[in-house]
């Protein structure tokens, strides 16, 4: 057996040589290929010009700061500004940036290159709401999901409620036959900004977050039910949260029994709750099999 | 005069030139896949591999590297990443972008992609590589964060926000003991990260960067950690912060001088952070030696970054020779 395979091994590099290789291609003189020319990293190494001391020269002014922020560069050269800089740099930055031309068009231009987180901050940074139907054109495509959190910094009253309905669309349709599927960035952006929004959604499509192929789709889908739980008193998504404490990851898991640690009694008391926690033992989890038997035992002692 | 009838044209030949030639690409294809699928069935795939090193002296950095491990470590921990005045905390989504990289497709020679998750832990993902040795080896990339969500204010009165801290501040100190790489993406605190709780706030509600620095509480950690023992394990760890050569080389270097380190000389962005990291990893699966590691982190992708590598491929004393033992 070792021996066909070497034989057909053989076979098959001779066959590479004779089919593969391009024989049409006649065999002339080899040509020396013209020499490169030296680039500096190759030359510094054979002809490093010698050094000479900077010791006498006298020390060169330093640039005042406002000198050195005014100087004409690059929208994106004052974006990164923006990050790690103090608050004065980045007003200068800011003021720079909205008195380049055509700003817009350009940030339009990167968005989906290499600048687009830097053209996103931008829009954000100088609050270009008229720029928000074209982030939520271009979201669409966005598989960052980083458009939906800069169009979610410029909504104004006036298109909030259109751009949320845009949003549910597109959480909707990606479940149904044949719609167009979503990254889990983009998901998750939009399922958090329906929880910021407060908005009520299908339980049929909150399930189908808890029960996404990627565990951070479900760990934003349980943070909506925290939210409607908590905040809007929604008791039906106990059954939701049941969901979330039976997830294959154990991140999810623990999640889960911290939303259970901050529900009302009445609530812990309810029974898809309870039978959720009677299955404490089964956790292999450490921390989450102590931390749910805690959550049992609270509520019995809570109850007597 | 009787005519002689005009010869019929003739049918061209089934092998004429032109078809031949036109022929051609086609079968060469059909070679190829062929060949392919039987290298494939032969087990060639699974054959011993071992990749080629420039010199010694890179086979023995990666060797100490992957250790003896079959399922070697690197461990990527984000820091709080509060965007303060603004409410966002942006440490979920870009953990999630770093993860969307790792188990998308792979293109031309890459390898820090076309990983798998794991089902029972979100944080885990495993891929196959050929391992210095020439043996597979199935490489563990744990990609952990802190923040509960994307709203700062909300994070503060959330109990789950305490765990995920803790446990993001454990995934990267116990890292040392772990893991063969530990890379922190996070803020600096002007010296006194890495940070993976909510910032500590100033009367203004501004982070308390006098604080930070008087008082490096994230910063001791990772020293006294350093100390131990049996944080030899690791020999890279790498800081994606602002001005990190300048607030952490130094005094890492006192403690742990045969330490890979990746550090910044900038104030690094977001998304610079992020490709710098990943080409990081890419870099040490390939396991490229300090010349490629290095343009590697000087591309048009990752220059912004302002990444260094040093003290990764420093000539040991004692060759073929463990820190770990």
């Amino acid at each position: 057996m070792t021996l066909a395979r070497v034989a057909l091994g053989l076979w098959l590099v001779g066959g590479a040589a004779l089919i593969g290789l391009n024989l049409d291609a006649a065999p002339g003189p080899k040509t020396k290929k013209p020499a490169k020319p030296k680039s500096h990293a190759v030359s510094k190494s054979v002809k490093k010009p010698i050094k000479k001391p900077r010791a006498a020269a006298p020390k060169a002014k330093e640039k005042p700061l406002e000198k050195k922020l005014d100087k004409p560069v690059d929208w994106s050269v004052h974006a990164r500004r923006f990050t790690g800089e103090s608050e004065r740099v980045r007003d200068r930055s800011i003021e720079a940036l909205r008195k380049e031309p055509n700003l817009k068009a350009r940030l339009e231009e990167a968005l989906g290159t290499p600048k687009h987180f830097l053209a996103l901050d931008v829009i954000v940074a100088l609050e270009l709401k008229d720029m928000a139907p074209v982030l939520l054109r271009f979201s669409e495509e966005d598989e960052t999901g980083y458009s939906y959190h800069a169009l979610n910094a410029i909504l104004t009253p006036q298109n909030q409620r259109d751009v949320l309905k845009a949003y549910r669309e597109r959480l909707e349709a990606q479940r149904k036959p044949g719609g167009r599927k979503l990254s889990p960035a983009a998901q998750v952006a939009l399922i958090d900004a329906m929880t910021r929004a407060g908005l009520d959604l299908d339980p049929g499509l909150v399930e189908a977050f808890l029960t996404d192929v990627e565990p951070e789709v479900r760990s934003s889908g349980l943070y909506y039910v925290r939210m409607a739980l908590l905040k809007k008193r929604r008791y039906d998504g106990l059954k939701l949260l049941a969901v979330a404490l039976a997830d294959p990851a154990f991140q999810i898991r623990m999640q889960a029994l911290y939303v259970v640690s901050e529900l009302s009694d009445a609530a812990r008391g309810r029974r898809a709750i309870q039978d959720a926690l009677r299955n404490c033992a089964k956790e292999d989890f450490e921390e989450a099999r102590v931390f749910c038997d805690s959550l049992k035992n609270k509520r019995r002692g809570g109850g007597t | 005069m009787q005519l002689t009838p005009f010869p019929p044209q003739r049918p061209p030949h089934p092998i004429s030139p032109d078809r031949f030639r036109r022929r051609r690409p086609r079968a060469r294809w059909i070679f190829w896949i062929f060949a392919l699928g039987a290298s494939y069935w032969l087990g060639y795939h699974d054959r011993k591999l071992k990749p080629i090193f420039e010199d010694a002296d890179c086979e023995r950095v990666y060797e100490r590297l992957y250790g003896s491990e079959s399922e070697p470590e690197f461990r990527v921990v984000f820091g709080y990443k509060d965007a303060r005045p603004a409410r966002f905390v942006a440490d979920r989504y870009e953990r999630l972008l770093f993860i969307q990289r790792l188990t998308g497709s792979c293109l031309g020679t890459d390898l820090a992609c076309g990983f798998s998750r794991d089902r029972g832990d979100a944080d885990l993902l495993t891929r196959s590589i050929v391992g210095p040795d020439g043996q597979r080896k199935t490489v563990r990339v744990r990609v952990v964060q802190p923040s509960a969500s994307a709203d700062d204010l909300e994070n503060r009165k959330d109990p789950f926000q305490r765990w995920k801290s803790k446990r993001a501040e454990e995934a990267f100190l116990k890292g040392f003991h772990e893991a063969a790489v530990v890379l922190y993406n996070g803020h600096s605190r002007a010296g006194g990260g890495p940070d993976f709780e909510p910032p500590r706030l100033n009367p203004a509600e501004s982070v308390d960067f006098t604080w930070y620095k008087a008082h490096e509480p994230g910063f001791a950690k990772v020293l006294d950690a350093l100390k131990e023992e049996a944080s030899a394990r690791t020999r890279m760890l790498g800081f994606y912060s602002c001005a990190s050569h300048k607030l952490f080389t130094d005094r890492v270097r006192e403690i742990r001088p045969d330490l890979g380190l990746v550090t910044s000389s900038r104030l690094i962005y977001f998304s610079d952070a992020l490709e710098t990291s990943l080409e990081t990893l890419n870099s040490l699966f390939s396991m490229k030696c300090e010349k490629g590691f290095r343009s590697a982190l000087r591309t048009p992708k990752t220059r912004a970054g302002g990444a260094r590598v040093s003290g990764f491929f420093r000539k040991s004393s004692a060759p073929g020779g463990s820190a770990a033992q």
